[in-house]
């Protein structure tokens, strides 16, 4: 099995303002996420009532399907939010709570309400579709990865109810990667085990010299979820010597 | 979640009455100049003598505290003086009393006070003063908040006030991006001194200019602790601190150190013996200098530095951000972007430039370099293989928590470096790296790191350090900085984080001084470090970190230099024109707009050109200099790519610190010697003045006899228009003449302790006008010519500008600004000074310490504010007059002229005496 980076790091959600959600650190049931929220993704309500602030930003979430629905209200470490911060892009204007997640929590899924003193409601729920989190390391394990021969293969062994499952790559030693787009290549699965799971395998054709990065994409009750590595992906090229730390496989 | 955490000001509540206090005082022994208490509850603080004006004092409430190791990351020196103590007890309390204070320790309960004569100078309040929780480590110490008292020092501390009275703060070095980041309980931001910044100097000096119980005085107070700390100064946020202080600290040993003084000068040069004091920097580090985010490639940084000699604004350095690494290689050089480096900087050389690039402590664990191929990266390489016998292999730190045993891994700090907005088109959109951190609590990781700037600074001829991201500045620990429940090296053994968090940049700064010194001993090297600690002023210069585009940053900039040089680092500054973006709903800043593909050019972002105009003038009276700004996010900030009558305007007034250039480098001489600051607050030249004190936070000295006071807030740009107009002081005991730099004759005058009102400076007036400067009569300024960087004139004549007044003297250093030879003795200080005589004046020109030539042969002394001469002599040798400035200057004999329409007789005198006294009768 390939180890993931900053195994021990308190797991920790992003969702920047240009509508992006970046996991770091391992999400897992029984352990305390915590969620930092760019408030320009709603910044339609920002009232004011004797000088003081008079809206606020709720996270709403649950951890199963049909489960108890919870509430926490974002706040800012720095006591307030200054708007003054919104225009500095990988900055922004950022909120935060903390999240525990229970020992039997099968998923994350959560979505935001921005209210006021003007009374209308401000939703940011993936157009009605939330956002979900799974615990990726309970549904992927990586099992192999690597550049021989002018091929790029990887192999891993996913849950039952991971489908869809596809790599996502890009060659950094091609001069143009910058400008390239991931390629995406479909996993072929085997048949499942006896506890469901099932061994998924691809490969692609790449110069011999190719220093390959790639995240992994899969679909689980029809939503997607990904595995970025912290946002960092995984690297291999032939002779590749595993690093996890470093994100090599 | 770790027990270990950052702290905010509200939460440190010692003074909720509830912490344990010492006890009585039951015994004491003697060992030389130390005392050590024992108390009912058990082992009491120790007493050390340090001199006859400085004490220590020691306490640990833990169960077996060590109090005799002498580990300290701050304190170098503890021998600050002659000790003479005579020791009187009774059955109430212990009296030691030096030729200059008596201490007093009270036994029932225990409380040290201090007399100086008859006059308390400073108490422990009375009962509940050294307090403790018992089972934990924090502690504190409640001090008496007399009436009149002033507060200052606090090392880099946010807010527009100098002094701190009636504050709350903490000691956290933290990467405080725009001064808004940091836990604070109430709303922060820059004008929040609760706010925790990037420097930790937990240094307080109360100067008490007019107490109720006799004449002034001043002390100092240094709680030698690195772990965050606190001082509350009678702010009664969470509890009433009517009439006290607290200081006080989360882990580790209540150290601290009570140093007294006559006055604030006094106070530093102790505080400076006892930390350090800064050796002597490249004489051009006070000259200009220009640094950008977004100096992305060498197109850019050479244009850059043709179009600041094309718009004849001088300049020496320029700083070339992460921009410069190899796919954020700290120690490296990008190919791509950078192809010819070595040449590039040879060529810079030869414009007068000087470079630095950013150093962090990062060392990437990312595989790749810039072309996406794995390979060798010297520094993760070598400090990987690092093998010290008795140390853990490697140089870096492990990812070993509190309580949690060995971890074979390395702990991998994210870092953020913003985002690329399509602007750089070598690199993607999210910029930053992850990887290792180096234990510079180890001596050979030290060492090893200082070998690591061989390449930068043997081979491609780096000039300068710019030691950024010291807290360290990572994404995925807590507080922007290392996890605290990390484990680090700690003087042979391993502690955690919290207990040291502020001495880690110390001893980063440390090594990369020690290192630069290994590698080029016989050049000055100069590090500009955004974050330090107490005694960094060894190694390094400060700037204040990421301030952003906002008049409150202009505001708070005065306090926060002079208060890091009450601290003891004279060399500090501000990102001149803020590095980030403002305030955009004030329009101090315009919204950048990005381009849509990579490569793109950002456009707007423009900094407020009032702001820039102001902060460019302040500046250039600092002891930093440096315009920096975020080129990711802003189109541009360089004073010559405004309009009119910025470029004018700026010019002027780099122009003159140039001119001025030798009254910083002289003082920063004395810094160098007495820990004097550089830029000083009013009370240092004048304690004396009680009207001084109502001034501090928007006026101050370069130097002893020039004092400023710049425009600071918004006026023409702002809705509605303002006048631009201030107030400004002028110290009492002085007469003070408006600068008019030789241009026309000195007016009359201007009594000290007048308050001059509404002193208008619209942005229209002549440059000379755009802010108030007084010279304080009598005072000797020497000005050199106008050069376009340090060193472009040789030789490049000093001119001695004599102001009418009382006697006074300029003490000059000189040196030949760049190598280490003054450390072997080659320089030459000399006293010049003048003094009133029948119809005329005298000036003697003594050098006391006679070591260097410097390449003029002559000089110039001017007296200003005279009428034709009668006579003129120099060592009794009449002087004939030239009658014409050309003529002077053509001049291969000591010979003077008189300017009629200045009103001032310029003498040119060859550099060939030791000692001459020059007399001028009118």
């Amino acid at each position: 099995m390939i180890r993931r980076m900053f195994p021990n790091d308190p797991p920790r959600i992003t969702f920047t303002k240009d509508f992006h959600q970046l996991v770091h650190g391992t999400l897992l049931p029984g352990r305390a996420v915590t969620i930092v929220y760019d408030a320009d993704r709603l910044p339609h309500e920002r009232s004011e009532y004797n000088g003081q602030k008079a809206w606020s930003i709720q996270a709403f979430y649950k951890f199963i399907e049909n489960g108890e629905v919870r509430v926490a209200e974002l706040w800012s470490e720095t006591g307030t939010v200054l708007t003054k911060l919104s225009n500095d892009p990988g900055e922004g204007t950022m909120m935060m709570c903390r999240i525990d997640v229970p020992a039997d929590a099968d998923h994350l899924t959560i979505w935001f309400l921005n209210t006021g003193r003007s009374g209308a409601d401000y939703w940011d729920s993936n157009y009605g579709a939330n956002y979900i989190f799974r615990f990726v390391v309970e549904d992927l394990q990586l099992d192999f990865a690597e550049v021989a021969h002018g091929s790029f293969r990887i192999e891993l062994t996913a849950s039952s109810e991971v489908s869809d499952l596809a790599v996502l790559y890009r060659i950094m030693n091609d001069p143009s990667a910058i400008r390239e787009v991931d390629t995406r290549q479909p996993l072929t699965a085997s048949e499942p085990d006896g506890a469901g799971n099932r061994r998924w395998s691809g490969s692609a054709a790449v110069p011999e010299n190719a220093v390959v990065r790639f995240t992994l994409a899969y679909t689980a009750y029809g939503n997607p979820h990904a595995d970025t590595n912290s946002g960092k992906g995984y690297l291999t090229w032939s002779g590749a010597k595993a690093d996890p730390q470093a994100g090599v496989v | 979640m770790s027990s270990f955490q950052y702290v905010n000001v509200q939460n440190f509540t010692p003074n909720l009455g509830q912490w344990t206090s010492l006890a009585n005082v039951t015994g004491r022994g003697q060992n030389g100049n130390s005392f050590t208490l024992q108390m009912s509850s058990g082992p009491g603080p120790v007493i050390t003598f340090l001199s006859n004006t400085a004490f220590r004092v020691r306490f640990n409430p833990a169960p077996g505290a060590n109090l005799t190791n002498d580990i300290s990351y701050a304190v170098v020196n503890r021998n600050l003086g002659a000790v003479k103590l005579t020791v009187n007890e009774t059955a109430s309390a212990i009296e030691i009393d030096t030729p200059v204070i008596r201490v007093v320790i009270n036994k029932n309960p225990y409380g040290i006070s201090v007399f100086r004569g008859n006059q308390l100078i400073h108490a422990d309040t009375p009962t509940y003063n050294l307090v403790y929780i018992p089972g934990q480590e924090v502690i504190a110490n409640f001090k008496v908040y007399p009436a009149n008292a002033r507060y200052a020092g606090f090392g880099e501390k946010a807010g527009s006030q100098l002094l701190k009275n009636n504050f709350t703060m903490t000691c956290f070095n933290w990467d405080n991006y725009k001064y808004i980041e940091g836990g604070v309980p109430t709303q922060g931001g820059p004008l929040n001194p609760s706010e925790p910044l990037y420097c930790s100097v937990p240094l307080l000096i109360e100067t008490n200019p007019n107490p109720v119980n006799g004449p002034a005085y001043t002390y100092g107070l240094f709680l030698d602790n690195s772990a965050q700390s606190y001082f509350n100064v009678g702010a009664s946020d969470y509890s009433n601190m009517f009439g006290k202080y607290y200081f006080g600290a989360l882990y580790g040993d209540l150290d601290y150190y009570f140093l007294y003084g006559s006055d604030a000068p006094a106070v530093i040069d102790e505080y400076t013996s006892l930390t350090g004091r800064p050796t002597l920097p490249p004489r051009y580090v006070f000259g200009f200098h220009q640094g950008c985010y977004g100096y992305y490639d060498e197109t850019i940084l050479t244009g850059i530095a043709q179009t600041y000699r094309n718009a004849q604004i001088p300049i020496d350095g320029l700083h070339i951000d992460v921009d410069f690494q190899d796919n954020y290689r700290t120690f490296t050089s990008s190919n791509k972007k950078f192809p010819n480096a070595q040449q590039m900087f040879a060529n810079l050389h030869q414009q007068g430039f000087k470079c630095s690039t950013n150093i962090t402590p990062l060392v990437s664990a990312n595989p790749l370099d810039e072309n996406g191929n794995p390979t060798a990266y010297p520094a993760r390489d070598s400090g990987l293989a690092l093998n010290t016998p008795g140390q853990a292999a490697g140089a870096f730190i492990y990812d070993t928590v509190a309580g949690g045993g060995p971890n074979p891994n390395h702990f991998i700090g994210d870092v953020n470096y913003g985002t690329n907005n399509n602007f750089n088109p070598f690199n993607t959109n999210n910029l930053g790296s992850y990887g290792y951190y180096s234990d510079y609590g180890r001596s050979d990781v030290q060492t090893w790191w200082g070998q690591q700037y061989a390449y930068l600074v043997q081979t491609l001829g780096m000039d300068m350090i710019w030691q950024d991201m010291t807290c360290p500045a990572i994404t995925n620990g807590n507080s922007s900085t290392f996890p605290l429940d990390l484990m680090v090296s700690f003087f042979g053994s391993y502690t955690e984080v919290a207990k040291v968090h502020n001495s880690y940049v110390l001893n980063l700064l440390e090594a990369t001084f020690n290192g630069l010194a290994a590698l080029r001993p016989n050049q000055r090297n100069f590090i500009i470090a955004r974050g330090g600690f107490a005694g960094m002023q060894r190694y390094a210069a400060l700037w204040t970190g990421d301030s952003s585009s906002d008049w409150d940053f202009l505001q708070i900039n005065i306090p926060e230099v002079l208060n890091l040089g009450l601290s003891g680092i004279p060399i500090s500054g501000c990102d001149i024109g803020g590095f980030a973006g403002g305030n955009i709903p004030d329009g101090t800043t315009a919204p950048p707009i990005y381009p849509n593909q990579l490569g793109g050019k950002v456009t707007q972002g423009i900094t407020n050109y009032e702001l820039l105009t102001r902060w460019m003038i302040l500046g250039s009276f600092l002891p930093w200099y440096r315009n920096h700004y975020d080129g990711y996010n802003k189109q541009f900030q360089e004073p010559w790519a405004y309009g009119e009558p910025v470029p004018t305007n700026c010019r002027y007034f780099v122009g003159l610190r140039y001119r001025m250039l030798h009254i910083y480098y002289s003082a920063m001489y004395q810094a160098s010697q007495t820990g004097l600051p550089i830029a000083r607050a009013l009370f240092l030249n004048d304690p004396n003045d009680l009207g001084v004190y109502d001034h501090l936070d928007d006026e101050f000295f370069v130097g002893h006899d020039v004092l400023v006071a710049p425009i600071l807030a918004q006026h023409e740009t702002a809705s509605p228009p303002t006048a631009p107009v201030r107030d400004v002081y002028l110290p009492a005991g002085s007469q003070w003449y408006s600068f008019t730099d030789n241009t026309t004759p000195l007016g009359a005058p201007v009594p000290g302790g007048t308050l001059i009102t509404n002193w208008y400076a619209p942005l229209s007036n002549p440059p000379l006008y755009l802010m108030p400067i007084y010279i304080r009569a009598g005072a000797i300024l020497p000005m050199r010519e106008l050069e376009q960087y340090v060193g472009q004139l040789v030789p490049n004549p000093i001119t001695f500008n004599i102001y009418p007044g009382a006697d006074s003297s300029f003490d000059l250093y000189l040196d030949d600004g760049i190598s280490n030879q003054y450390r072997s003795g080659t320089y030459r200080t000399s006293t010049v000074s003048h003094q009133g005589i029948l119809n005329g004046q005298s000036v003697r020109v003594l050098r006391t310490y006679d070591h260097y030539a410097p390449p003029e042969p002559y000089y110039f002394v001017s007296f200003l504010g005279t009428n034709p001469p009668s006579t003129v002599t120099a060592a009794g040798t009449s002087l004939p007059n030239v009658f014409t400035p050309e003529a002077l200057a053509a001049a291969s004999s000591n010979a003077y002229y008189y300017n009629q329409s200045i009103k001032t007789t310029f003498l040119k005198i060859f550099d060939v005496a030791p000692d001459i006294t020059l007399e001028v009768t009118f």
